[in-house]
C-alpha cells in the first residue's frame, strides 16, 4: 500500500523536507501578531482587566465573542470529516485531514480565549477543585475537553501511516516519527484495525461535537437575559459552528493549495462540493436567524425589544446588517452558480462567512449585556489594543500552529489518497452499481477497504 | 491623655519611627511594636461628635479601634438626625485621611516666597507679635476675622476675642444662619430668637427655592420631615409643593413642581396671597385678631393707607402674576387652594442664596403667606426656639485700646448706611479693602471660610489679600486662599477635635451637641479655638481676662454647666426613657438623671448631646413680640429704621436708596415687590444658577472621592462639574449632551461640559456648586451685592453659552 | 431560621444616595476614580437608578436604590463555575472573594446589574476602612452581602448573652443611614416583622417578579396606596 518507492505523491512531503524563504517570513510576520498579544496579555496580567475596554454593564467583549467563534471554527474539522467519512464521500480524501487539524488548532485558541478572559487566571484551578455541575461554564469545560481529546485522537490515528512513511523516508525527527507512528508496518491486520478504530472515532466525535457547541450557547441561553434565553440556541450555535467552520476550512485549502501547489489534489470539484455545502448552511443559519428574531419580535417583550432594536437600529446596527450582508447575501450571491470562477467565489463567500459569523457571535454577546433591564446608564463598548492584539494573536498563532503542523505532517493524507486511487475507485463503482435498477442485488459484504 | 494600647505602643516604637518612615523602613522596636498591635484586639469606642459637612448639626457616632477611625454612623440618640445620615456625612473619613492635607504650620518667605513648615511656636510667635504690634500701634481695629460656616463656642470664642482685642471686623460668611432669627421673622413679628418651622406635624409644606432635601438647613432633618409627611400613622399623606426654576431633588420629590423665573417668587407669593383674599380661602380669624396692616388704615396723622389686602386685589392680579411670574393661573388658583384646605400648612422662604435684586420685600411676601393660613403658633406650623440656659460668661474686660479700637466703624460697613440691617456684610469686604475705606486692614484672618474660591467677587478679594501685610490661615487644608496666606495655622479637622454645635431652627426645640476628638490627630495640627486661647494668653492684659480658659475643653466644661442647672431638659437618651420623661414632666415633674454636674457632663460625652424637647414655646404670644403683639404686614419696625434713617441721612440716605426709595411710600413697608418688565439681554439671553447638590458638602470636598465620584441622580455625571441645559435650548445652540460649552458672563468665561436636562427652564442654565473637577461658577458671578443679607446676589447674572 | 429581606419605600426615597455612601464606607467599596468612572466602572453595591417618566407633565424623575436583590431563587449563584456565590440558609447570597476566578458569568446572569468587578487593583489596605470587611483584590467580583458581617457580630452578642438576636439588632448600613426612612430590614419568615407587614402591603412589589428570582427586596410604590 504506501510504497514508499510511489513517488506520485511526493510533493505532499516537499514541505515537509525542504524549507523555503517564504515560511520564514510567514512565521516573522505571524509571531509578531503573536507578540502583540504577549505584550498586551503580560500587561492584563499586570494591571487587570481593566486594559481592556469592558465595565459595567457589558463585562464580556471580544474575548468571549473570540471563544465563541474560535470553538465555532473548530466544527470545520472533525465532525465534517466524519460526516463524510461515515457518508463515504470519496471527494473528502485529500480535506479530512486539514479539516481535522483546524479543529484541534482552534480548540486550543478557543479554550484559551477563556483563560485570557478570567480576572484571577492564577485561580483557574478552582474550576476543578471546586468545580460546580450547575454551571454551564462547567458543561463548557467537560466538552470541550472531551472533545479536544477525541479530536487529537481522531487526527492522530489516521496520521499513523504518514507517520511512518516519514519514519521511514525522512531523515529527520526519527525518534519522534517512530513513537507517533506506534510501530506502523501497513499490514493487512493493523489496517483492519486503524479502518475500524477510524470508523468508531467518527462515530462517537459527531455527539461531542453537535455537545459542544449546544453548550457552548447555553452559557447564554441558560441565564434569563433577553435574547439570550432562548431554546434554539442550542441547533441555532451548532448550525453557525459548522457553516464558519467550513468557511474556515475552504480557505486554509485554498491557502495551502496555493502556498504548496496542491492544485492537484485540490480540485475545482471540491471547493464546488465545499461551496454548496456552505450555501446549504448558509441557508439554514438564515432560517434560524429568522426565527429566532422572529420570536423575539412576535412577542414584543419589552426588555427583549430593547435589544432587538439595538441591534436592528440602534447602535449595533452596523454590526447586524454586516452579519446579514457577510452571512447571508454575498454568499448567496457567490454560491448559487458555482459553474465558473469556482475558486474565487467560494474564497470570497468563505472569508466573508468568516467574517459574518464573528459579528454575529458579538451581536449576540454585546448588545445583551449593553441593556440593563433597569435604568442603568448605557455605555458603549469600545475594545482597546490589549483585546485587539489578543484578538490578532490569536488568528496569528493559529495560523502559526497550522503552519508549524505542515513543517511536521503532511497536510494531506497520503495514504488516504493512495487508497482513494486503489480501493476507492472499484468500491465507488461497485456501490454505485448496486444504486441502479438493472443490476442484481448482490449480496451483501461489508467493503473492507483495507483489502 | 487617654492612653490606649496603641499610644503606649506607639511610645514604646519610639519617636524614630517617622524618620524611619521616611527612609522607608521600620525600627525592629516599630516592627515588633506593629506585631504587636496586630496580635491584640484592637479597643473599639464609639464616639460620638459632629457632622461638620453642612449646617445641619446631625450627631454622628465615629467608630474608632485604638483610635483609628474605622467608621462613621449616626448618632441614634441624636435629636436633629436620629441615627440618619446623608452622603456627605461619610465622606469624613476622607477628609480625615486626606493625604494631601496640611501636616503642620506653615509660613511664607516675603510676601512672594514659597510657603515652608515651620514650628508652632515660631508660627505663634509671628501671628501674636504682629497684633501685639498693632494694637500698640492703635491699629487693633485693622485686624479682620472672616469666619465661615459654624456656630456655638467656636463663635463665642472668636466674637470675644475680637471684642477683647480691640476690632469691630469679626466677619461672618453666613447666608443662613439659623441660630438667628431671619430678617423677615424680625420686622414682621418682632422676634429676637429664632423661628422653628415644624415641618415633622405639617401636613403641607410650601416650599419657595429651599433645598429641603439636599441642602438649606440640613438635608437628614429635611428628608426626615418628608418622610413624615409621606406617611406616618393613619395621617393622610401630606403634600409636598415647592417652587424652583430647576427641577431639582426636592423638586422631583415633590407632589407638585412649580417652575418659575428666578427671582420672581415675591410676584408669586402675591399672587397666591391674591388667590387666597379673592376666594376668600385665608384664615379669616387669625387675619383679623392677629395682623396688622391687612385691611386699609388711617394713623395718628389722619394719614390713609393701603393695607395688604388692597395692595395684593390691585397690583397682584392672576394674570400680571401668571405673566411676572412664568406660573400658570390655574397653577397659582391650585396651589392657594391646597394651602388653604390642608391643615396645618407651612411655607418656608428663607434661601441661603438671595431671591433676587428685591430679597427683603420678597422673603417678606412669603411670608405673609404664613399669616394668612394662620399657621403662626400652631403645631404644624411656625414656632420658636428656646434658648439654650447655658452658663453666662462673665462680660468681656475690654481696656482702652479695645473699647478704642472697638468703636471704630467696620471695614465691611455693617450695621451702617445702606447695610443698616445686616449684622456682617462679606459682599463689601474686598472692595472697601482696596479702597482702604475707612482705613486699611493690616492682618486678616481666614477662619473656616475660602473667599478665594467661594467669594462672588473673589477676583477682587485675591487683590486686596495681595495688600494686607499678614494673611493668616487656620484652615486644615491648602484651598484656594490658605496658597496665599502668609502664614498657615491648620486646624484639626472635626474628627480630631473638641467641638459644640448650638442647633438649628429647623428643627424646632433646642439642642445642644458636644464632641470630644474622636480620632487621634493624624497631624501637627491645633484645634483653633485652643490656638485662639493660647494667642490670648500671650497677649495678655484684658485679653488674657477675658479668655481665661486653658483650653477649648474647659470653656465648654464651664459652658454646659449651665444646662446641668437649668432645671430642665435631657441629656439625649433612648426614645422610651425620654417618652416616659416627656409624659411626667407634662404632669409637672422634672427629676434630675444626674447627681453631679461631673456625671451629667460624662453622660454628655458619651451620648453627644442635650436637647430640651418640652418647652418649645408654641402659642401667639411668644411669636408675635411686635408693639402691637400683632403679625404686621405693614412692618411698624421697618418704617421706624426708615424714619431714623431718614432723620440722619436724609431722603436720599444709602439705607433708603437700598430699600427702594423713599417714594415707594407705604411699599416700603409692605411685602410689595416690583414687576419689573422682562428685560431682553441680547448679548446674555440666559440666567445662571447655582445650587447646592446634596452630595456636596460645604468647603468644596475636592477631597472627598467618594462623593465627587458619586453621579448627580439626574444628570449621571461624577467627578466633573458641568453646566445644565434645556434640550430644546441645546438644540438651538446645537449643543448636545455631553459637548464642551462655553459659558460666559460679562465677568468672564468657563468652560465646561454641558448636560443637556429637562428639568431645567429654557431661559436659565445650572451648574452645582462647590466640588468637583473643573472651573469655579464665581468666576462667571455678577458682583452685584445684596444689601439685606450682606453677600453676593448669587443668581441674577445672565450668560450664554456656546460650544467650545 | 430567618430569611432576611428589605422594604424600599420608593414613595419616601429621595434619591439622596445617603444609602450608596453608607454602604461604601461600611463595605470598603473605593472610589475608583474619575478616569474609571468615565468608563462606568463605578462599583455601587447600593446604587440609586434615574428614570425619567417622560409621560409625566413634569417629566418626572424616579429614583430607585438597588442593593443585589438576595433573590430566593438567584440566577447568578447557579452558574458559578467554582461555588464563590451562593445563597445561604438564612437566604443571604454571599460571594466568597478567595474563590472566584472572575469569569463574571454571575454578572452577566444576574438580571439586575447589581454584581461589580473589580477591573484593576483599586485600593490597598489604609486608615479609615472598617476592618470587619476584607479588601478585594483586582479580578474579582462583589456585590452587596446585606452586610453580612453584621450579622455575624449581631449573632456573637447574642451568643454570648444566651440569647436570641431581637428585632433590630442586625441592621446593614444602608438602612441605618437613610434619612428619609424609606428603608426596612428584617426577618421576612417573621411574620410580625415590619419588613413581613410592609411586603404584603398594596404598595409592594417586586422587580422583574415574572422572572420568577424571587428578590427579598420589596419595593413600595410611589404615591398613595393604589389598592
Ligand atoms: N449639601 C449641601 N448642603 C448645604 C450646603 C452645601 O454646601 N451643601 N451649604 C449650606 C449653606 S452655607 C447654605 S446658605 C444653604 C443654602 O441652602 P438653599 O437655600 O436650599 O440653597 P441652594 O441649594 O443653593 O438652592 C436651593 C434651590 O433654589 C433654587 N433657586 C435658584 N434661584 C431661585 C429663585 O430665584 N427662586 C426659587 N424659588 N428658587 C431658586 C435652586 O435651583 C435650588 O434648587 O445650604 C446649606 N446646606
Ligand atoms: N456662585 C455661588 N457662590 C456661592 C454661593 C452660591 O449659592 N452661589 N453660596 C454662598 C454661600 S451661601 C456661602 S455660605 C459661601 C460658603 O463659602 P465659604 O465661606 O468659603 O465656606 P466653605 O465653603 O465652608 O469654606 C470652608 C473652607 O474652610 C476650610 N475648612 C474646612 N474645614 C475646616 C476646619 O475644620 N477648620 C477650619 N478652620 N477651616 C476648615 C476649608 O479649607 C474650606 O475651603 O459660599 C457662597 N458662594
Ligand atoms: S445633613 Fe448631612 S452633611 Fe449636614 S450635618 Fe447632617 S449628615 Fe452632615
Ligand atoms: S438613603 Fe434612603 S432616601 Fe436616600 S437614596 Fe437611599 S433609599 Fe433613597
Ligand atoms: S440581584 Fe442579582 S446578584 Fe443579587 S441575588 Fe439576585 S441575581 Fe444574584
Ligand atoms: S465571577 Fe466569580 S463569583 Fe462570578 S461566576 Fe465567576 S467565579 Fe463565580
Ligand atoms: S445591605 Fe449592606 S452591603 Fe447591601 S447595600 Fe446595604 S449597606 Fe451595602
Ligand atoms: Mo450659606
Amino acid at each position: 500500500m504506501a510504497d514508499p518507492a510511489d513517488t506520485r505523491d511526493a510533493i505532499l512531503l516537499a514541505p515537509i523536507e525542504r524549507t523555503g524563504r517564504g515560511f520564514y517570513w510567514a512565521v516573522a510576520i505571524l509571531s509578531l501578531g503573536v507578540l502583540w498579544g504577549a505584550v498586551a496579555y503580560a500587561v492584563q496580567l499586570d494591571g487587570g482587566l481593566g486594559v481592556t475596554g469592558l465595565h459595567q454593564p457589558v463585562s464580556w467583549g471580544f474575548y468571549v465573542t473570540n471563544f465563541v467563534f474560535f470553538i465555532g471554527i473548530s466544527h470545520a474539522g472533525t465532525l465534517i470529516s466524519a460526516i463524510l467519512r461515515l457518508s463515504r464521500a470519496e471527494w473528502r480524501r485529500p480535506i479530512t485531514r486539514m479539516a481535522e487539524v483546524i479543529t484541534v488548532m482552534v480548540l486550543f485558541i478557543g479554550a484559551g480565549q477563556i483563560l485570557v478572559d478570567l480576572g484571577r487566571p492564577d485561580r483557574v484551578m478552582n474550576v476543578i477543585r471546586h468545580g460546580r455541575y450547575q454551571s454551564p461554564l462547567l458543561w463548557d469545560a467537560t466538552s470541550i475537553s472531551a472533545y479536544l481529546t477525541a479530536s487529537l485522537v481522531y487526527l492522530w490515528l489516521p496520521m499513523i501511516p504518514d507517520i511512518a512513511i516519514l519514519r521511514d523516508r525522512l531523515g529527520k525527527r526519527k525518534f519522534f516519527y517512530t513513537v507517533l507512528a506506534l510501530g506502523w508496518q501497513g499490514t493487512e491486520r493493523q489496517h483492519k484495525v486503524l479502518n475500524r478504530a477510524i470508523a468508531v472515532m467518527a462515530v462517537l466525535v459527531i455527539p461531542i461535537a453537535v455537545s459542544v457547541h449546544t453548550v457552548v450557547s447555553f452559557v447564554f441561553s441558560m441565564t434569563l437575559q433577553p435574547m439570550w434565553h432562548s431554546t434554539i440556541f442550542g441547533p441555532y450555535f451548532v448550525v453557525g459552528a459548522i457553516f464558519s467552520g467550513i468557511a474556515a476550512l475552504i480557505v486554509a485549502m485554498l491557502i495551502f493549495r496555493k502556498a504548496y501547489g496542491l492544485q492537484g489534489y485540490l480540485r475545482p470539484i471540491h471547493f464546488r462540493y465545499l461551496g454548496q455545502l456552505l450555501l446549504v448552511m448558509a441557508l439554514l443559519w438564515f432560517y434560524f436567524t429568522f426565527t429566532e428574531y422572529l420570536t423575539g419580535y412576535y412577542g414584543g417583550e419589552v426588555e427583549e425589544m430593547k435589544v432587538f432594536w439595538g441591534k436592528f437600529w440602534g447602535p449595533f446596527s452596523l454590526f447586524f446588517w454586516g452579519m446579514v450582508l457577510a452571512n447571508f447575501v454575498i454568499p448567496l450571491f457567490c454560491l448559487v452558480r458555482l459553474e465558473r470562477r469556482t475558486i474565487g467565489k467560494v474564497l470570497t463567500a468563505s472569508l466573508s462567512v468568516i467574517v459574518g459569523m464573528w459579528l454575529e457571535r458579538f451581536i449576540i454577546v454585546v448588545p445583551t449585556l449593553s441593556y440593563p433591564r433597569l435604568p442603568f446608564p448605557e455605555g458603549i463598548y469600545w475594545p482597546t489594543w490589549v483585546e485587539w492584539g489578543e484578538t490578532a494573536a490569536s488568528f496569528a498563532l493559529f495560523a502559526l500552529f497550522y503552519l508549524l503542523f505542515t513543517k511536521v505532517f503532511p497536510i494531506i493524507s497520503i495514504w488516504e489518497i493512495q487508497e482513494g486511487r486503489e480501493v476507492g475507485l472499484k468500491e465507488v463503482e461497485e456501490r454505485l452499481l448496486t444504486y441502479l435498477p438493472d443490476t442484481v442485488e448482490p449480496e451483501f459484504t461489508p467493503v473492507d477497504r483495507g483489502g | 491623655m487617654r492612653v490606649t494600647r496603641r499610644t503606649f505602643l506607639q511610645v514604646l516604637g519610639g519617636t524614630a519611627g517617622a524618620a524611619a518612615l521616611a527612609r522607608g523602613q521600620l525600627t525592629t522596636t516599630e516592627q515588633a511594636g506593629q506585631n504587636l498591635e496586630r496580635w491584640a484586639t484592637p479597643e473599639e469606642v464609639g464616639v460620638p461628635s459632629l457632622c461638620q459637612q453642612c449646617p445641619g448639626g446631625c450627631g454622628i457616632l465615629v467608630r474608632t479601634l485604638d483610635g483609628e477611625v474605622a467608621g462613621i454612623s449616626g448618632n441614634a440618640l441624636h435629636p436633629i438626625n436620629r441615627g440618619a445620615l446623608c452622603p456627605k456625612a461619610f465622606g469624613g473619613l476622607q477628609l480625615l485621611y486626606d493625604p494631601h492635607r496640611l501636616k503642620g504650620p506653615m509660613a511664607r518667605d516675603g510676601k512672594h516666597g514659597a510657603l515652608r513648615p515651620i514650628a508652632w511656636e515660631e508660627a505663634l510667635r509671628l501671628a501674636t507679635q504682629r497684633l501685639a504690634e498693632l494694637r500698640q500701634q492703635g491699629l487693633s481695629h485693622t485686624v479682620a476675622i472672616l469666619g465661615g460656616q459654624y456656630r456655638g463656642y467656636r463663635d463665642t470664642l472668636w466674637k470675644r476675642f475680637a471684642e477683647a482685642y480691640g476690632t469691630p471686623n469679626y466677619i461672618r460668611v453666613r447666608c443662613l444662619a439659623p441660630e438667628h432669627p431671619a430678617l423677615t421673622h424680625r420686622l414682621m413679628q418682632g422676634v429676637e430668637a429664632p423661628l422653628g418651622y415644624d415641618l415633622a406635624q405639617a401636613r403641607l409644606i410650601l416650599s419657595f427655592g429651599a433645598g429641603l432635601l439636599e441642602s438649606w438647613l440640613g438635608p437628614v432633618h429635611g428628608s426626615l420631615a418628608f418622610a413624615n409627611l409621606r406617611s406616618a400613622g393613619d395621617r393622610p399623606r401630606g403634600r409636598l409643593i415647592h417652587v424652583d426654576p430647576r427641577r431639582s431633588q426636592t423638586a422631583a420629590k415633590a407632589d407638585r413642581w412649580v417652575p418659575i423665573i428666578p427671582g420672581t417668587d415675591g410676584i408669586l407669593a402675591l399672587g397666591l396671597a391674591n388667590a387666597l383674599i379673592r376666594e376668600r380661602l385665608y384664615d379669616h380669624e387669625f387675619v383679623e385678631t392677629h395682623t396688622f396692616g391687612f385691611e386699609d388704615w388711617v394713623d395718628e396723622t389722619g394719614q390713609r393707607h393701603t393695607g395688604f389686602k388692597n395692595l395684593v386685589l390691585r397690583e397682584y392680579g392672576l394674570i400680571t402674576v401668571s405673566r411676572a411670574t412664568g406660573v400658570p393661573v390655574k397653577t397659582i388658583l391650585e396651589v392657594a387652594r391646597d394651602l388653604a384646605t390642608i391643615k396645618p400648612a407651612v411655607v418656608i422662604g428663607e434661601r441661603g442664596p438671595s431671591y433676587g435684586p428685591d430679597d427683603l420685600h420678597t422673603r417678606m411676601a412669603i411670608h405673609s403667606l404664613n399669616a394668612l393660613v394662620g399657621n403662626i403658633g400652631v403645631p404644624g406650623g411656625l414656632m420658636i426656639q428656646g434658648d439654650l440656659p447655658l452658663t453666662p460668661l462673665p462680660p468681656v474686660a475690654q481696656d482702652l485700646a479695645a473699647k478704642r479700637g472697638g468703636a471704630r466703624p467696620r471695614i465691611d460697613g455693617a450695621g451702617l448706611g445702606e447695610y443698616l440691617l445686616v449684622s456682617d456684610a462679606p459682599q463689601a469686604l474686598p472692595e472697601r479693602m482696596l479702597s482702604r475705606d475707612p482705613y486699611p486692614v493690616n492682618a486678616l484672618f481666614l477662619f473656616a471660610s475660602n473667599p478665594l474660591a467661594n467669594h462672588p467677587a473673589k477676583e477682587a478679594f485675591a487683590k486686596a489679600m495681595e495688600q494686607v501685610p499678614l494673611v493668616v490661615s487656620f484652615s486644615p487644608f491648602l484651598d484656594e486662599s490658605s496658597a496665599l496666606a502668609d502664614l498657615i495655622l491648620p486646624d484639626h479637622t472635626y474628627l480630631e477635635r473638641w467641638q459644640d454645635d448650638q442647633v438649628t431652627h429647623l428643627a424646632g426645640f433646642t439642642c445642644f451637641s458636644l464632641a470630644q476628638a474622636a480620632a487621634t490627630p493624624r497631624h501637627d495640627t491645633r484645634n483653633t479655638a485652643d490656638v485662639v486661647l493660647q494667642i490670648a494668653k500671650t497677649l495678655g492684659g484684658s485679653i488674657a481676662k477675658s479668655l481665661p480658659w486653658k483650653t477649648f475643653e474647659a470653656l465648654l466644661h464651664e459652658g454646659a454647666q449651665g444646662l446641668y442647672e437649668a432645671g430642665r431638659g435631657y441629656v439625649v437618651s433612648v426614645h422610651a426613657e425620654e417618652s416616659l420623661r416627656k409624659i411626667l414632666e407634662r404632669q409637672g415633674y422634672w427629676a434630675p438623671e444626674f447627681k453631679t454636674y461631673d456625671e451629667f457632663w460624662q453622660a454628655l460625652l458619651k451620648r453627644g448631646a442635650w436637647w430640651d424637647p418640652t418647652s418649645l414655646p408654641v402659642g401667639r404670644n411668644a411669636l408675635l413680640r411686635t408693639p402691637s403683639g400683632k403679625f404686621e404686614f405693614y412692618s411698624t419696625s421697618l418704617k421706624r429704621w426708615v424714619d431714623e434713617a431718614t432723620k440722619r441721612e436724609g431722603k436720599t440716605g444709602p439705607f433708603v436708596t437700598a430699600l427702594g426709595g423713599q417714594d415707594r411710600g407705604d411699599l416700603l413697608f409692605l411685602p410689595a415687590v416690583a414687576i419689573s418688565p422682562a428685560q431682553e439681554a441680547e448679548a446674555f439671553p440666559l440666567r445662571l444658577i447655582t445650587y447646592r447638590l446634596v452630595t456636596r458638602p460645604l468647603g468644596g470636598g475636592k477631597n472627598q472621592p467618594w462623593l465627587l465620584e458619586q453621579p448627580a441622580v439626574h444628570v449621571k455625571t461624577s467627578w466633573e462639574n458641568w453646566v445644565e441645559v434645556h434640550p430644546e435650548t441645546g438644540a438651538k445652540l446645537g449643543i448636545s449632551d455631553g459637548d464642551w460649552v462655553w459659558v460666559e458672563s460679562a465677568k468672564g468665561r468657563i468652560r465646561l461640559r454641558a448636560k443637556l436636562y429637562s428639568g431645567t427652564r429654557r431661559d436659565v442654565v445650572q451648574i452645582p456648586l462647590f466640588g468637583g473637577k473643573g472651573p469655579n461658577p464665581n468666576d462667571l458671578i455678577a458682583n452685584e451685592a445684596d444689601l439685606f443679607r450682606g453677600f453676593g446676589l448669587l443668581n441674577t447674572t445672565r450668560v450664554r453659552i456656546g460650544k467650545a | 431560621m430567618a430569611l432576611w429581606g428589605m422594604v424600599i419605600d420608593l414613595d419616601r426615597c429621595t434619591g439622596c444616595q445617603a444609602c450608596v455612601m453608607a454602604c461604601k464606607a461600611e463595605n470598603n467599596v473605593p472610589a475608583v476614580g474619575p478616569k474609571e468612572a468615565s468608563r462606568e466602572r463605578i462599583i455601587s453595591w447600593m446604587q440609586v437608578l434615574t428614570e425619567e417618566d417622560k409621560e409625566h407633565p413634569d417629566g418626572k424623575l424616579r429614583f430607585l436604590p438597588r442593593p443585589c436583590l438576595h433573590c430566593d431563587d438567584p440566577p447568578c449563584t447557579k452558574v458559578c463555575p467554582v461555588y464563590a456565590t451562593y445563597r445561604d440558609p438564612e437566604g443571604i447570597v454571599a460571594q466568597i472573594y478567595a474563590r472566584c476566578i472572575g469569569c463574571r458569568f454571575c454578572m452577566a446572569a444576574c438580571p439586575y446589574n447589581a454584581k461589580y468587578f473589580n477591573w484593576h487593583t483599586y485600593q490597598k489596605e489604609g486608615p479609615g476602612q472598617n476592618p470587619d470587611v476584607s479588601v478585594r483584590q483586582k479580578g474579582i467580583v462583589e456585590k452587596c452581602t446585606f452586610c453580612h458581617h453584621r450579622l455575624q457580630k449581631a449573632r456573637e452578642r447574642a451568643l454570648a448573652e444566651h440569647r436570641e438576636i431581637e428585632p433590630g439588632e442586625y441592621v446593614p448600613a444602608c438602612a441605618e443611614a437613610c434619612p428619609a426612612r424609606a428603608i426596612v430590614f428584617g426577618d421576612l419568615s417573621d411574620p410580625s416583622s415590619e419588613v413581613s407587614k410592609l411586603a404584603r402591603s398594596p404598595r409592594a412589589f417586586r422587580l422583574q417578579e415574572e422572572l420568577g428570582t424571587k428578590p427579598k427586596v420589596i419595593y413600595l410604590t410611589e404615591g398613595e396606596a393604589r389598592g
